[in-house]
C-alpha cells in the first residue's frame, strides 16, 4: 500500500496505542516508539510493526507508536488500521494480515 | 538525718539537696510556641541527628517538608530522616538531600520524584526499606534512636495530648506516631488546633511532648483521605476478589470468631464485599479486623459482622469518623499491629491476611517495591508482617498489568519472602504453595482452579511475550529489610539507558 | 449440546477488554462492532476483532461479533474480517425479514470462499429489534440453515412500539412469546435482550427469571457481573438434579430392556418428562448416557 496521507489509529487508553503513519515516499521505513513497555519489549514491538507494514506492502512510511502497554495484537491492529486510512484503502487484504 | 524544708527529719540523700521541692511544675501552655522557629529554639537542634514522622497524612502530608525546610534554614547538615512513609508530597526533598541536609533516609514507603532521584543514585547512603513491624521494632529497641519526633496532628491540648480524631483534619488512627511519640528523646507536635485540657483518648500523651506549634495546616484534605474508599468496579478486580474470597472459604477459615486483614487497593478491598456475603451466608462473625481499616470494614463492624477494628491507619474519613464512635474501633500502635520483638502483636493472631503484588516469582516471593522497570515506587508496609502471622497469606494480582506480566521468574525485588504465602490469586487461576498440599487438596476438591505457579508464568507470556531483564549498574541505592532486621534484598540503580 | 445462556457483550474498540473477555465464564464472547464503536472507529474495531479472533485464545468459549447492517456503510466489510478472523458466529442487527438473514448469508457464503474456510461453517444469530421483525419471527428463524439463534433487542422495539421498558417488562411479554415460539418451531435457541441496569441484582434476576419461564435459552449481558446471576438462574436445584437423574437412568433402563414403557416409582414416565430431564442435565452440564 502507498501511504498518501498522515493518518493516525488509537488511543492512550491503557492496554491501547496511538499509531500515527506519515507519508516518507523514497525515504523506505522509519519508526519511533514511546511508551512504558519499550524498554522491556521495544524490539519485540518494532519487530511485529514491521512484519505487519511489509505483508501490507509499506515500503515506505514515517510511523510512531505511542504504546500504552499494548499486547501485540493491538500494536498490529492499530498499525493495519492507520495504514488502511492513510492509504485510503477500505477493502483490507485480510488475507495477507493473517 | 536532716530536716528538710517542710521540718522533717528524713535521711539524707546522697549528694542532694533536701531543702526545697521542685516547683518545676508545666504551667499551663508553657508548651506551645507561636512558630515552628521558637519551638526549634527550645528544644535545640544539631547536625547529625535522626528526626521522625508519621504518614498519617499520606499524599496530603506538608509537615515534613516543612520542618526538614526549617532545620536546613538553621545550617542543619546530615540529618538521618526517619519518616513512618514518603510520599509523592516529598519530591522538595530532592533539593534538601543535594545541599546536605539530610544524609540517610529509613522509610516503609518511597514514591513519585524523590523515588525516582534516589533510584538514579540521589543519595550516597542507599535507602533503608523497613516493614511498619520491622520500624516498630527498631524504634522500640533502640536501634533506630530517634531524637526528635516531629509529629502532625489535626489537635492536640496545651500540654500535648492528642489524637487524630479530633479537629477539621482528623486523619483517624495516629498508630505510628504512636511508637515515635514513646521513644524520641523529643516531641514536637504540629497542630492544626489547640483544643481545652484534658483532650481525650490520648493518642500522644502530654508525658511524651516536649514542644507544641500551631501552624495553619498540617495536610491538605484532599490528599489525606476521601470520605470512603471507593469499591473498585473493575470486572476483573471483581473476579480475582470473588475467586479469592472462594479459596478463603473453601480453606475453612470464615468460621464463627475468625480474624481478617485486607489492604486498601482494588481486588485487595473488593474481598471484603465477597466475605461479607460468605458470612452472611454461613450465619459467623469475624472477631476482629486488623490493619487498615476502610469504610467497607466500618460497615461490616457496624453491621455487626466484625467484633473489633484495630486500627493502625484509617484510611478514608469514615474511619476515622468511626473511630472517634465506635468503641469497638480501636486504635493500635505500630508495635502491637506487628513488632515481631517484643512479647506479642496483632499480626500473628491474624486468620487470613490478602495481599497485593506488585511482582510475584516462581517461589512465590514478592516484589511491592520496585516497579517493573527497576524503580522504586512502592511501600513495604505491613507486607512481610502479615504474611508471616497470618495462618492464610493470600497474594491477588492480575495476571498481566498493561503489557507487563505480574509473575516472572525472579522478582526484581524480594520485600516478603515465597515462604510466608499460601495462596496466590490471579485473573486465571490460584496456585497454592509447594509447602502446603493439604491446602491445595482441599481448595482442589473445592473445584477451584488451581494451577502451578509456572503455568501462570507462561499464560502470561503467551500475552505478552518474556520481558528483557531489566539492567542494572552495580550502584545499591535501597536496601530493604525484613521484619526481623536482617537485609532480605538490595535495590541497584537501573542503567540509565533503561530510564 | 452447546449452552448460550450467557453472551457477553464486549465493545470492539476496546483492546484491553477483548483480550479475555471469556475468563468472566460467559458461554459466548459478543464482540460489538454496532453501537458500541462510534462511525469514526468501525474501522479501526474492525481491526482490532480482526486480530483478537486470530490472536487469543478463548478457551473453546463461543466468538460471535455483532456485525452493522448491510444496509450501513460497514456491513460487507465487516463480515469479510470476521469470517477471515475465524469467528464462530455473526450477529445480524435489527433484522426485519428473511430477507436480511439472505443477504448476510450469501456475504458469509462468499467470504467463506475468499477465505478458504468451509462452507456454512459460520453460525448465524438474527436479532430481532422492531415489530415487523417480531410478525415475521417465524419465517426469519427458519429462513436460513445456518442460523443457531434469534435474539429479541428490547430497546429499539420498545421505540418501535411507542412505548418504554418497564420493570414487569408487559410491554415484551407478546414480543418475547412469538420470539421463542419462532425459534422452538424453527428449532433453534432464543435469546433475551440485555438489562441495562449493570448495578440493579434484583431486577436483573426478575429479567432473567421470567425469561428463562418463557423459554429463553439464555440471555445477552452488558456486564461480567450479571453472568453469575444468569447461572443461578439456570442452574437446576439439587432437586431437580436428582430427578432428572433418576428419569434418565428409568429411561435408559426401559430402553436396555426394550420396553417402550417408561416407569419410576410405579408411576409412568412421559416422553415430554424424560426430554426435560434431559434439558436439565444438560444445563447441569452433565454426560448423560
Amino acid at each position: 500500500m502507498i501511504i498518501e496521507n498522515e493518518a493516525s489509529a488509537g488511543t492512550a487508553e491503557s492496554g491501547d496505542a496511538r499509531v500515527t503513519v506519515r507519508p516518507n515516499k523514497g525515504g523506505g521505513l522509519s519508526l519511533e516508539l514511546r511508551g512504558p513497555s519499550a524498554t522491556r519489549y521495544g524490539e519485540d514491538i518494532k519487530a511485529v510493526a514491521i512484519a505487519t507494514l511489509s505483508s501490507l506492502g509499506v515500503l515506505d512510511a514515517d510511523v510512531s507508536i505511542e504504546e500504552k502497554g499494548a499486547l501485540d495484537a493491538t500494536i498490529r491492529a492499530r498499525l493495519s488500521a492507520a495504514v488502511g486510512r492513510a492509504a485510503g484503502v477500505v477493502d483490507i487484504p485480510w488475507e495477507v494480515l493473517a | 538525718m536532716i530536716v528538710n524544708a517542710v521540718g522533717r527529719a528524713v535521711p539524707a540523700p546522697e549528694g542532694g539537696s533536701a531543702g526545697v521541692f521542685s516547683r518545676a511544675s508545666e504551667r499551663a501552655g508553657s508548651k506551645v510556641y507561636d512558630s515552628l522557629e521558637r519551638a526549634l529554639d527550645a528544644v535545640g537542634v544539631e547536625s547529625g541527628m535522626t528526626v521522625s514522622f508519621h504518614h498519617h497524612f499520606r499524599e496530603g502530608d506538608l509537615v515534613v517538608n516543612a520542618v526538614v525546610d526549617a532545620l536546613a534554614r538553621r545550617g542543619v547538615r546530615d540529618l538521618v530522616l526517619a519518616p513512618s512513609s514518603l510520599t509523592t508530597a516529598h519530591a522538595p526533598l530532592i533539593d534538601r538531600v543535594k545541599d546536605g541536609t539530610i544524609r540517610s533516609i529509613r522509610t516503609s514507603g518511597l514514591r513519585g520524584p524523590l523515588a525516582d532521584a534516589i533510584s538514579a543514585g540521589l543519595m550516597d547512603e542507599p535507602v533503608l526499606i523497613h516493614s511498619h513491624g520491622g520500624r516498630a521494632r527498631a524504634i522500640d529497641s533502640g536501634e533506630i534512636k530517634v531524637d526528635m519526633a516531629f509529629l502532625g496532628v489535626p489537635a492536640c491540648d496545651e500540654r500535648g495530648n492528642a489524637n487524630g480524631t479530633a479537629g477539621r483534619s482528623a486523619c483517624g488512627s495516629l498508630g505510628y506516631a504512636m511508637v515515635d511519640a514513646r521513644n524520641a528523646a523529643k516531641v514536637v507536635l504540629l497542630t492544626e488546633e489547640i483544643l481545652p485540657y484534658p483532650l481525650g483518648p490520648a493518642s500522644i500523651r502530654q508525658d511524651q511532648v516536649d514542644a507544641i506549634v500551631r501552624v495553619d495546616s498540617v495536610g491538605d484534605p484532599a490528599g489525606i483521605g476521601k470520605g470512603a474508599t471507593r469499591m473498585t468496579r473493575d470486572p476483573r478486580e471483581l473476579l480475582i476478589a470473588s475467586s479469592a474470597a472462594r479459596a478463603i472459604r473453601a480453606a475453612g477459615v470464615v468460621r464463627e470468631g475468625y480474624s481478617l486483614q485486607t489492604g486498601s487497593g482494588g481486588a485487595s478491598l473488593a474481598v471484603v464485599r465477597f466475605l461479607r456475603e460468605a458470612m452472611l451466608e454461613l450465619g459467623v462473625k469475624a472477631s476482629f479486623a486488623l490493619g487498615g481499616i476502610t469504610s467497607q470494614l466500618v460497615r461490616l463492624h457496624e453491621e455487626g459482622l466484625v467484633g473489633a477494628l484495630l486500627d493502625t491507619q484509617s484510611f478514608d474519613l469514615d474511619a476515622a469518623r468511626s473511630l472517634a464512635a465506635n468503641p469497638g474501633h480501636r486504635e493500635i500502635d505500630a508495635s502491637y499491629y506487628a513488632n515481631p520483638a517484643r512479647k506479642g502483636c496483632a499480626v500473628d493472631a491474624l486468620d487470613v491476611v490478602v495481599l497485593s503484588a506488585m511482582e510475584v516469582d516462581l517461589d512465590l516471593n514478592v516484589n511491592v517495591i520496585t516497579g517493573s522497570d527497576g524503580v522504586i515506587r512502592g511501600a513495604s508496609g505491613g507486607h512481610c508482617d502479615t504474611a508471616a502471622g497470618a495462618a492464610l497469606t493470600v497474594v491477588v494480582t492480575p495476571l498481566i498489568r498493561g503489557r507487563i506480566p505480574s509473575i516472572l521468574d525472579r522478582v526484581t525485588t524480594v520485600v516478603t519472602p515465597g515462604e510466608s504465602v499460601d495462596l496466590l490469586v490471579t485473573d486465571r487461576g490460584i496456585a497454592v504453595n509447594p509447602r502446603r498440599p493439604e491446602l491445595r487438596e482441599t481448595l482442589e476438591k473445592a473445584g477451584l482452579p488451581i494451577r502451578e505457579v509456572a503455568w501462570l508464568k507462561r499464560l502470561a507470556e503467551s500475552y505478552t511475550g518474556a520481558p528483557r531483564p531489566v539492567e542494572f549498574d552495580d550502584r545499591i541505592v535501597g536496601l530493604v529489610e525484613y521484619r526481623d532486621g536482617t537485609i532480605i534484598d538490595a535495590i541497584r540503580r537501573p542503567r540509565a539507558s533503561a530510564l | 449440546m452447546r449452552l448460550r445462556r450467557s453472551m457477553l457483550f464486549v465493545p470492539g474498540n476496546a483492546p484491553a477488554m477483548l483480550r479475555d473477555a471469556h475468563i468472566y465464564g460467559p458461554d459466548s464472547v459478543m464482540f460489538d462492532l454496532e453501537d458500541a464503536v462510534s462511525p469514526r472507529e468501525k474501522d479501526a474495531a474492525r481491526h482490532l476483532v480482526f486480530r483478537a479472533l486470530k490472536d487469543y485464545d478463548y478457551a473453546g468459549v463461543e466468538r460471535i461479533v455483532r456485525i452493522n447492517g448491510l444496509d450501513s456503510p460497514y456491513g460487507l466489510e465487516d463480515v469479510q474480517a470476521v469470517v477471515a478472523g475465524g469467528a464462530d458466529a455473526i450477529r445480524l442487527p435489527k433484522t426485519d425479514s428473511p430477507e436480511d438473514v439472505l443477504a448476510v448469508e450469501k456475504a458469509v457464503e462468499a467470504a467463506e470462499r475468499r477465505f478458504g474456510r468451509p462452507s456454512g461453517s459460520v453460525g448465524l444469530i438474527a436479532a430481532i429489534e422492531s415489530a415487523r421483525g417480531i410478525l415475521s419471527a417465524r419465517e426469519i428463524a427458519s429462513s436460513s440453515p445456518r442460523l443457531v439463534a434469534i435474539a429479541i433487542g428490547a430497546e429499539d422495539f420498545v421505540t418501535d412500539m411507542h412505548t418504554t421498558r418497564s420493570a414487569d417488562g408487559v410491554e415484551l411479554l407478546a414480543a418475547r412469546g412469538m420470539l421463542v415460539m419462532a425459534a422452538r418451531a424453527a428449532g433453534i435457541m432464543a435469546i433475551d435482550t440485555v438489562f441495562t441496569g449493570v448495578d440493579d441484582e434484583e431486577g436483573f434476576l426478575r429479567e432473567a427469571r421470567l425469561a428463562k419461564q418463557l423459554g429463553f435459552d439464555g440471555k445477552s449481558v452488558i456486564h461480567p457481573s450479571q453472568i453469575a446471576l444468569l447461572l443461578s438462574v439456570y442452574s437446576p436445584s439439587e432437586a431437580e438434579l436428582v430427578k432428572a437423574r433418576r428419569v434418565i437412568a428409568a429411561a435408559a433402563d426401559a430402553e436396555a430392556k426394550g420396553s417402550g414403557v417408561v416407569s419410576l416409582d410405579g408411576k409412568m414416565i412421559d416422553k415430554p418428562i424424560v426430554e426435560r430431564a434431559r434439558r436439565v442435565l444438560a444445563l447441569a452440564g452433565e454426560d448423560q448416557p
